[in-house]
């Protein structure tokens, strides 16, 4: 039997997409569905990584600015872990809790996406999408989000030492996590945040 | 790694796009390598001289390329100093 044709990518929404996609695999075999999404996630990234660059990300101080968003989770696990506690009304802790909680989330809903548009997705993309250059590119890019994930981790011990040395001033267990999420939070967007930091403008 | 891509590319009305999908790479590394940003493989430079049918050291050198006029029309008072 021949595959059903995949659904334009150009004009149509991802819903759209999957709504045609769905219908067009209806009546195929496990084994046929399978190779039909195969087929449709392969056309899907090559498309998400020939679309332009957003204005957005046009020019390199923006994308700079922009790329400083996966410290957003990381600097409201600092907050929340270190400086909250230091408060005494309870209400106005619980409130500042929420709220780099939400900065947390916002940062990894809203900039990650963005992030991986300003980047045309080189952290992301399947292999056989990149040639030499970007591979070569990406792995400088992992190197340095490694190393910057190295050094985020090693504040979660640096603090551990510090609250144990002076003892009036105590992180309490729930900033503990505050802390560990920030980081895990983070280490999602860093390779996205660092490719978009380092990427170059195409010449003209 | 000097490169004469740029003038082989014009000299032939060839695109980057064009030379990009012959050689397998996306348009913006031909850029990078004409702007001497990137140093290619031996693979792809193996492949754009193969796409245009010349030896590596017409495209590629270790030294800077002397510009093409030169060769073609020499100064007359190199020819005749002794």
């Amino acid at each position: 039997m021949t595959q059903p044709d995949l659904p334009s990518m150009d004009g149509t929404t991802p819903v759209q997409r999957a709504r045609l996609a769905h219908e067009a695999t209806r009546d195929l075999t496990t084994a046929e569905q399978l190779g039909y999404l195969k087929r449709y996630k392969q056309e899907s990234d090559a498309h998400r990584r020939e679309r332009p660059i957003p204005h957005y990300a046009a020019t390199q101080p923006a994308r700079r600015r922009l790329a400083a968003v996966a410290a957003v989770p990381f600097a409201a696990g600092m907050a929340a872990a270190v400086l909250v506690p230091l408060l005494d009304n309870n209400e106005v802790r619980a409130l500042l809790h929420l709220a780099c909680g939400f900065a947390s989330a916002l940062a990894l809903l809203v900039g990650l996406p963005l992030l991986v548009r300003a980047n045309r997705n080189l952290a992301g993309a399947p292999d056989p999408l990149l040639d030499e250059r970007e591979l070569d590119e990406r792995g400088h890019i992992y190197t340095r989000a490694y190393t910057l994930l190295s050094l985020c981790i090693g504040v979660l011990p640096l603090l551990a030492i510090t609250d144990e040395l002076i003892q009036q001033w105590s992180i309490p267990p729930q900033g503990g996590l505050a802390l560990v999420i920030g980081v895990a939070l983070t280490a999602v967007m860093l390779p996205s945040a660092v490719s978009t930091w380092c990427w170059q403008d195409a010449p003209e | 790694l000097y490169n004469r891509l740029p003038v082989l590319r014009a000299e032939r009305s060839v695109t980057r796009a064009e030379l990009a999908l012959a050689v397998g790479v996306n348009p913006q590394t031909i850029g990078f390598l004409e702007r001497g940003d990137y140093g290619p493989t031996l693979d792809l430079a193996l492949r754009i001289c193969e796409y245009f049918h010349l030896p590596v050291e017409a495209v590629f050198s270790l030294r800077e390329f002397t510009p093409m006029s030169s060769h073609l029309y020499p100064r007359s008072d190199e020819e005749k100093s002794p």
